[in-house]
């Protein structure tokens, strides 16, 4: 019960975080002196995609627990994980497609980060596919670890590809050596990023649950079918 | 399309997104929940019988 409570609290701040960076977004920060407001989506563009690449290390170090412990709540994590992973990754397609059109003239283009981008979202789609057409419990979870793992080679690709490949997109908006943009610019930035955080962090505990929920009641079923 | 309109569809769809994908989630716990207790009961009357 308190673990509900602690979830939903965690569901609220979330919401709460997210309606301030959109305000911070659409008002407090100033416009870009070279994009003008087309910029903004900015603040969308960059947490979601930074939350895609962290459900899918979530999924990766889980699906590691799993083949090393065996422990099937590992399993459901990365399952969920990578749920979540998918739609972000989705959204992240989608916002630079719209942030592209005004600033390149062009919704898509077959450009590293773009495509490198693409293919992490056919990688897990594809995860997702495994899990649904394996029926076995155990083969599931080891082949879904197996992708799991491998699939995330292409995040470092991602982020390396702007720096290895000439490409229209932009260099990273925050490296080692400091951020390319102005204080207030940067704080709604990193605010967005944890507001998207939270939101994956409250998904995810709402998602294990429903997992969790599902093997009691396969386990229920399984019982009931050697009694019967 | 302007500038605003760009923006504007960025965030409904991402925000619009995120809220249908929370709706969804909740309407798939309270699903399982539901089950789960038909087949708690179940189980009950089942050992019950017994």
């Amino acid at each position: 019960m308190i673990g509900r409570y602690l979830a939903n609290g965690l569901g609220m701040v979330a919401l709460l975080t997210v309606l301030v960076g959109l305000y911070l977004a659409l008002v407090y920060a100033p416009a870009d002196t070279l994009q003008g407001d087309v910029q903004r989506i900015m603040y969308i563009h960059v947490p979601t995609a930074w939350v895609a690449f962290f459900a899918f290390f979530v999924v990766f170090v889980s699906s590691l627990v799993y083949l090393w412990k065996r422990l099937p709540e590992a399993d459901r994590l990365a399952y969920a994980s990578a749920e979540i992973g998918v739609l972000f990754t989705g959204l992240t397609l989608i916002d630079g497609s719209i942030w592209g059109k005004p600033t390149w003239g062009i919704w898509w283009t077959w450009d590293a980060r773009l495509t490198t981008t693409a293919i992490l979202f056919v990688i897990y789609v594809g995860y997702l596919m495994l899990r649904s057409f394996v029926d076995e419990t155990d083969r599931r979870a080891r082949l879904a670890a197996l992708v799991g793992i491998v699939g995330f080679i292409d995040v470092p690709i991602i982020y390396m590809s702007v720096l290895w490949f000439r490409t229209l997109h932009q260099p990273p908006s925050i490296q080692r050596g400091g951020a390319s943009m102005p204080d207030t610019m940067l704080f709604t930035l990193l605010l967005n990023v944890g507001a998207y955080t939270l939101v994956y962090l409250f998904f995810l505990v709402k998602r294990v649950r429903l997992e969790s929920l599902n093997a009691i009641a396969e386990a229920l079923i399984a019982e009931k079918a050697v009694h019967d | 399309m302007t500038n605003v309109g760009y923006i504007i569809a960025a965030y409904v769809i991402t925000l619009g997104t995120l809220a249908l994908y929370g709706l969804q989630l909740w309407s798939r716990l309270r699903a399982m929940e539901r089950q789960l207790a038909t087949l708690a009961t179940d189980e009950g009357l089942y050992y019950g019988r017994r």
